[in-house]
């Protein structure tokens, strides 16, 4: 087996026991590694409807067989588990150095069970696993955590870990490597601290066995040849600007969401814009292991009381801190970012339950003795405080670490958290979308954009413009797209970089630049139709595990400001999210029921039952 | 204009107005702008996604911006 190494490291933490298990051909062929061999496991291992800080609950660290293999963005990996943020199965994507790492170390990937009796960090040289005390390290956030185990283990070491959220499980804590690249989502970190598990450390040197690496060579060239010539007479908007480049299209097309998704336009955008940011903050762009768009923002903030230093803000930050919290100062927004990478959360669903939070003091349901501070949309001071308080739950930030639909549930008004299966809302609103709608109701892992994101059809003329406001002619499209990403993901590839240059610039996007990659790298001989129901068939593995934790057509909703209160202004005035109409025609092309259950028929095709 | 595309704003600023012949269409903007007709472009005409034929009338908000990889 080549490109894949065919070794996961199993790790027991309860009995600290450590051992190698053999990847499948087979397994790694069908699901391709990723979010693919995640789901293969998960599927396998977990109860759907266990607990998720139970320590049977399995922690899923998986890269793809194209990660650190020098392929453009192969950066990426994969954590798979069940959310306590969502009650159903997640998982969450990061890149940076740290996947490369585990894979020129000379494995797939790690699966953590159990729970230590203390905490521990893992320490893998190589071939080499151990497990390490790391009682001195608990309380020490995500930056000073990282210094320290470099300190411990190697100067070069790659380091992912969680900070103070994840220790005191905060419902949407993530796992943050190499300072500040997250796992972000659906609160991996939280299980990651449930398991008294601070961080894993790696350091790999190896060489990945290639099927043809003189082919992957060319192929490689090829692309990066293509990618120059695409950017020749003026570089790619996101390393100019960042991911908050992405503002001015939202804003332009009504979709930006603002104060707790109440409108689709944000009169405040252009000082949050990646433009602004670029402007006021920017030190430098920084890439990902051999990403030649290069999108991560270095930023520092000398302005008082927001001075700090680090990464980002992105777009979903921007959005989540910025425009849905009514707030209009990038310092501010940058500060929160900072907080939220240090303490080790995501920034989505911290700003998402703020702006609950706001939205309910607003109209009087949450009083200023209950949140210990006077609240409203646009308090750039209470947003930084409040980000602080979450990671280290203290006072009203108690409340908030529960999440946006725990916190409404409490003060009887469920309905004004902004989310899909308890997921928070990505930055884009569903009336003025309407594919996205469709793929935040029917994403395996709740409200995400990044499990086949219509963002790029509808809005950012990938690889065409289809009219963000028609709905029937979503549903096959949001169906390809959702395949496609999960392809990309289980490749351990970038969506940036993949939908751009590795899909012919096609509706229905036909992924022949990964399928060219993948043989290259595996020798697996995958042809586009056996890729794409590769694609299918995990996706649908995913919600064969939804639908054994109890989840279907009752669940792929969206909050009722989505589907009875037109959106008040913009281009989509007027407009509701037609999701029913769109969930009848979605699962008819999925070969799921009415109920959003997979068909035996279905599952037989796909070689998952 | 946005980001890259902002080159062929006529003093490097937006928003600005342009002044067309009657009868003008996107296509026509797009022309007096002097953008290439290759150049990768996404166009909005208030609010809406637009294609070159479209016509113009007076007061219309026509907006573009260069494809994004992603956000």
């Amino acid at each position: 087996m080549k490109g894949w190494h065919g070794r996961l490291l199993r790790v027991e933490l309860s009995e600290g026991r450590i051992w190698e298990e053999e990847l499948k051909e087979e397994v790694a062929r069908d699901f391709i590694g990723g979010r693919g061999v995640g789901i293969h496991y998960l599927l396998k291992e977990a109860d759907p409807k266990g607990d998720p800080f139970c320590g049977k609950n399995p922690l899923i660290m998986m890269a793809g067989p194209l990660t650190g293999t020098g392929a453009p963005t192969g950066a990426r990996y994969m954590v798979t588990t069940l959310s306590p943020l969502t009650g159903a199965l997640t998982c969450s994507n990061s890149g940076g150095m740290f996947p490369a790492e585990l894979r020129r170390a000379g494995w797939d990937g790690i699966i953590f069970t159990g729970k230590g009796s203390h905490p521990v960090y893992l320490w893998v040289d190589g071939s080499k696993a151990e497990l390490r005390d790391a009682t001195e390290l608990w309380g020490k956030n995500t930056h000073q955590t990282e210094q320290t185990l470099r300190s411990q283990t190697h100067a070069q070491a790659k380091v992912a870990c969680i900070g103070p959220a994840g220790e005191r499980l905060v419902r949407f804590a993530s796992i943050m490597n190499d300072k500040d690249r997250a796992a972000g989502r659906s609160g991996v970190g939280a299980v990651m601290g449930s398991k008294n598990l601070k961080a894993v450390v790696v350091r790999g040197k190896g060489k990945i066995p290639l099927h043809d690496p003189d082919g992957f060579k060319e192929l490689n060239a090829r692309l990066l040849k293509k990618f120059n010539e695409t950017y020749k007479d003026a570089p790619p908007p996101l390393r100019l600007h960042g991911t908050a480049v992405t503002v001015m299209a939202t804003q332009n097309y009504g979709v930006f969401p603002t104060r707790n998704f109440q409108s689709g336009i944000f009169p405040g955008w252009e000082a949050i814009h990646g433009e602004t940011l670029s402007k006021r903050f920017l030190v430098s762009h920084k890439a990902c292991f051999a990403c030649p768009i290069s999108c991560g923002r270095v930023t520092r903030v000398s302005e008082p009381p927001f001075e700090g230093e680090g990464e980002g803000p992105e777009y979903e930050t921007v959005y989540a801190l910025g425009s849905n919290c009514g707030v209009d100062n990038l310092a501010a927004v940058t500060k929160a970012n900072y907080l939220c990478n240090e303490l080790g959360m995501d920034t989505i669903s911290m700003g998402s339950a703020i702006a609950c939070a706001m939205e309910m003091a607003e109209r009087g349901i949450l009083s200023e003795k209950e949140v210990g501070r006077h609240l409203a949309f646009g308090d750039a001071e209470a947003l930084v405080e409040l980000t602080r308080m979450t990671g280290l739950r203290e006072g009203f930030g108690d409340l908030l670490a529960e999440g946006s639909l725990r916190l409404a549930t409490r003060y009887g008004h469920p309905e004004l958290a902004m989310v899909s299966k308890g997921q928070d809302f990505a930055g884009y609103e569903p009336r003025g979308e309407q594919g996205m709608g469709l793929a935040y109701a029917t994403s395996p892992i709740g409200a995400s954009h990044m499990r086949g994101d219509p963002a790029y059809f509808e809005l950012l003329g990938v690889p065409c413009n289809v009219d963000p406001l028609s709905w029937k002619d979503k549903p096959p499209v949001v169906a390809k797209w959702q395949d496609l990403f999960c392809i990309i993901d289980s490749a351990g590839l970038c969506v940036f970089f993949s939908v751009r240059n590795l899909v012919r610039p096609e509706l229905m996007a036909p992924p022949v630049g990964i399928m060219e990659l993948l043989n290259a790298a595996t020798g697996a001989g995958y042809t586009l139709e056996e890729l794409e129901r590769a694609g299918e068939r995990i996706f649908n593995a995913e919600r064969m595990f939804l639908a054994k934790a109890g989840f279907s057509r009752k669940q792929d909703t969206l909050p009722p400001r989505m589907l009875r209160e037109p959106l008040p202004e913009g281009p989509g005035k007027g407009m509701v999210c037609h999701l029913e109409e769109m969930l009848t025609d979605y699962y008819r092309v999925r070969g799921w029921t009415q109920e959003g259950i997979p068909t035996n028929q279905k599952l037989k095709e796909l070689g998952l039952m | 204009m946005y980001s890259t595309l902002r080159a062929y704003a006529p003093s490097g600023q937006e928003p600005f107005f342009l002044e067309l012949a009657a009868g003008a269409t996107v296509s026509s903007a797009l022309e007096a702008l002097g953008i290439p007709e290759k150049t990768a472009k996404v166009v909005l005409l208030n609010g809406r996604n637009a294609s070159a034929s479209d016509s113009l009338s007076q007061g219309d908000l026509l907006v573009l911006f260069p494809p994004v990889e992603g956000g």
